[in-house]
């Protein structure tokens, strides 16, 4: 084949061209750490981090929900620790004052300590947290518990408590109701008032009862205590798993996304090479004429 | 046979010589001349003369000067051009398309995450007032976001519009040049130089004119060039030639290409175009372009419907307790079309935080309580949505990706194919037409010794005079 003047220097050209872009492409992978920069470099797995960040951002979203989950979960242990110790404090007192050797005096002040564990309960059963009542239930914006005069306490709640997504598809009740600690099969209020009742009329008949009803009340306040229990292992158990979905979210991200920078600096090196190379053969080339020989 | 006709042989050996070393000379400077093609002074010899019943050679002369090319060559290249001008626009605009839609810098994906993420956030605390704000932040953002890729859109389709008025400028000019051209090759004397170069330049407007639209063309008996769009409307007819011409289509907005008779009627020939960087351009803004608006206009649909009819059915913190009826207050600007232009929260979500809806229910006394609302807009991230409620908002957008992903790429490749046959095929050209400098020196030596034994010949011829008329002294 002919090879004329401008052959040479197009394929110089074209040539010097192609490994500027490719030297370019690299530079840019090494620098932003990625081997994907727009979705034609590999349109499959860039749809597929698409989908990945989105579940990234999902999760770490999911990650939030359960973490507030188990801030308040603190709180429900603890507030119905102290209903236990508080139940457990008027059992004794009711054992104590049921007895034939006490008089109407001392049940009168024992009656006294009770409205004091009544107060302390309803205290118990407003705990906010945030601006957030948490035996409120559903609605957890209003005080869940009132008292009058009487020691009557009345429940403005919601029996129902509301959910949250802890994963996919997947909710998980965002907290108890105080429906449920309080009131539902045994109504702690009603047998404190009655114990309070019977203390100040001096009725050991009455007190007897409330023996009874405390029993009871420390049952199922036990149960509650493990299902708050189960409810916080569950959450721990959330956490971890969306701690090992977001690593692996992270991993299969990065096994797609990143760039291998050894392997790139390798690249860049011998791509540099072979710029260099081109431009020193393009001077040999150059020498390469007639013009040299005439004078 | 005198020594008159040596001195005759002579000065034409001497000018003869030196047409020579001035097509040289003209080689040389076209050494990087797009398109030029080197060219040859035919040198034949001279009729003999008969002297007795002897034929005496007459020295040589110049019988023309002719080009070096292939005309089957010219030919496929410019077909090719059509090819590679069509794949160049495809390429250039479907890299444009691609960073509008482009992840990394639209956000979309994360936007609606982030939106969807909000609803999640505030069904933690449903009437929490900073999670409201928060909610009501990320949703302007994803709307913006839409937003903009629909203007981005939008803009490329409007500047492939003016290209394409440009661009039929620019055929007029060219099929001009060459009916132009055709008169001076017609005029000219066939093989000068001066009528090589133009047949260089007409053999360079004819590839332009094909990198823009697909011609069938062909030379006359005279060596004019005919050329005709590919559906036979003429362009270029010897020394005349045809204009095409736009005029904006009243329902699009967009530009109709025309060819105009010699009446100056417009005749539309815009669906006859079907090859060619304008055809490129007619494809990409006509159909590519808006497929990808019509996407992003159903993502946009889909989100303000979904969320809508969900909200409408919710409790807001300014609900009339005596009304048992839900709100019925819109999230998103309720749309009858141009979704993705116009998606934009509703007016009484922009003025009140308080209208958002967080609750499905209300107590006994009319009050809006739970998450109802928040925990089914949330939801709405993981249902299937599209394609036959097979498909996430997710899976929507990255199969966005992966379209426009495979389009790119594949414009890419096929631009680069196409360059490369192009640069392949007009190396072959290059081959046969190209200057070499090497064997222009040689050539310029050759001629230069000539020119010296030519001159020498003068020489010869006046001591054969002089001998001559010494000898009658």
């Amino acid at each position: 084949m002919r090879v004329t003047d401008r052959i040479k220097f197009d394929a110089f050209k074209n040539n010097l061209a192609l490994i500027k872009s490719n030297l370019d492409k690299t530079q840019n992978k090494i620098a932003s750490g990625k081997k994907i920069l727009v979705p034609s470099d590999d349109p499959v797995s860039s749809s597929v981090a698409v989908g990945f960040n989105a579940e990234k951002g999902l999760n770490a979203q999911y990650g939030r929900n359960i973490e507030r989950l188990k801030t308040t979960g603190v709180f429900y242990e603890t507030s119905i620790n102290s209903v236990n110790n508080m139940l457990t404090r008027a059992k004794e007192i009711a054992i104590v004052q049921a007895s034939d050797t006490v008089n109407a005096e001392t049940r009168k002040s024992a009656g006294e300590e009770v409205k004091g564990i009544i107060e302390r309960l309803v205290a118990i059963g407003n705990t906010k947290v945030g601006n957030h009542y948490i035996f409120g239930g559903k609605k957890s914006n209003n005080t869940p518990f009132s008292i009058d005069s009487d020691y009557n306490v009345t429940f403005n709640g919601s029996n129902e408590v509301s959910s949250i997504f802890v994963d996919k598809g997947t909710k998980e009740d965002a907290g108890i109701s105080g429906d449920k600690v309080f009131i539902s099969d045994t109504n702690i209020f009603n047998v404190l008032k009655n114990f309070k009742d019977a203390l100040e009329t001096n009725n050991k008949t009455g007190i007897r009862n409330a023996l009874d009803g405390l029993d009871k009340s420390l049952e199922k306040t036990q149960t509650n205590l493990v299902h708050v229990g189960t409810y916080t292992a569950r959450i721990e158990n959330f956490i971890e798993y969306n701690e090992s979905k977001n690593n692996n979210i992270i991993e299969t991200l990065s096994q797609i996304m990143d760039v291998d920078v050894a392997q790139a600096v390798i690249d860049f090196n011998s791509l540099s090479n072979a710029y260099e190379a081109m431009i020193y053969t393009m001077t040999k080339i150059q020498s390469l004429s007639v013009l040299n020989y005439l004078r | 046979m005198s020594i008159a006709s040596i001195l005759n042989i002579a000065k034409n050996a001497v000018s003869l010589n030196q047409t020579s070393i001035q097509v040289t000379s003209h080689n040389i400077s076209n050494v990087n001349t797009k398109g030029y093609s080197r060219q040859e002074v035919v040198i034949t010899e001279e009729t003999p003369m008969l002297i007795g019943n002897v034929l005496i050679g007459n020295g040589a002369k110049v019988s023309g000067i002719i080009r070096y090319h292939d005309k089957y060559l010219d030919q496929q290249i410019a077909k090719k051009s059509t090819e590679f001008g069509e794949h160049q626009i495809y390429k250039r605009y479907f890299e444009r398309v691609e960073s509008v839609l482009n992840e990394d810098s639209t956000k979309l994906t994360e936007n609606i995450t982030a939106f969807f993420n909000a609803w999640q956030e505030l069904s933690t605390d449903p009437q929490n007032v900073a999670m409201r704000g928060g909610l009501k932040s990320s949703a302007q953002q994803m709307t913006r976001s839409i937003n903009n890729i629909y203007n981005e859109l939008k803009g490329l389709q409007i500047e492939l519009n003016n290209n394409v008025k440009m661009e039929v400028a620019d055929i007029n000019r060219i099929t001009a040049s060459i009916a132009d051209l055709n008169n001076k090759v017609f005029q000219g004397s066939s093989s000068s130089s001066e009528a090589n170069d133009y047949l260089d330049r007409r053999t360079q407007y004819v590839k332009e004119l094909s990198s823009k639209i697909g011609i069938i063309s062909f030379e006359d008996e005279y060596g004019r060039m005919t050329i005709m769009t590919s559906k036979g409307k003429s362009l270029v007819d010897g020394g005349q030639s045809w204009e095409l011409g736009v005029k904006t289509n009243q329902d699009t907005g967009f530009y109709r290409v025309g060819w105009e008779d010699f009446s100056g009627n417009f005749i539309d020939i815009t669906d006859d175009i079907n090859s060619g960087g304008v055809y490129g351009l007619l494809e990409m803004r006509d159909n590519q372009i808006n497929d990808f608006i019509a996407d992003t206009d159903k993502l946009a649909e889909v989100i303000i419907s979904e969320v809508n009819s969900l909200h409408k059915n919710g409790y807001t913190q300014n609900h009339n307790v005596l009304d048992p009826n839900p709100d019925g207050i819109p999230f998103f600007r309720e749309l009858t079309g141009l979704y993705a232009k116009d998606i934009d929260i509703s007016d009484k979500i922009k003025l009140d935080l308080k209208n958002i809806a967080s609750s499905s229910e209300v107590d006994i006394t009319g009050k809006p309580i739970g998450n109802g609302i928040a925990i089914d807009i949330a939801a709405l991230m993981e249902k299937g949505l599209f394609d036959g409620n097979t498909s996430t908002f997710v899976d929507y957008t990255s199969t966005l990706t992966n379209k426009i992903g495979q389009l790119t790429k594949g414009a890419k490749d096929f631009a680069q194919y196409s360059e490369d046959t192009m640069n392949l095929m007009e190396k072959q050209r290059e081959g046969v037409s190209g200057v070499s400098l090497d064997e222009e020196m040689a050539d310029l030596i050759k001629y230069q010794y000539a020119f010296q034994a030519a001159s020498r010949l003068f020489t010869v011829a006046d001591e054969l005079f002089q001998t001559l008329l010494g000898a009658f002294k």
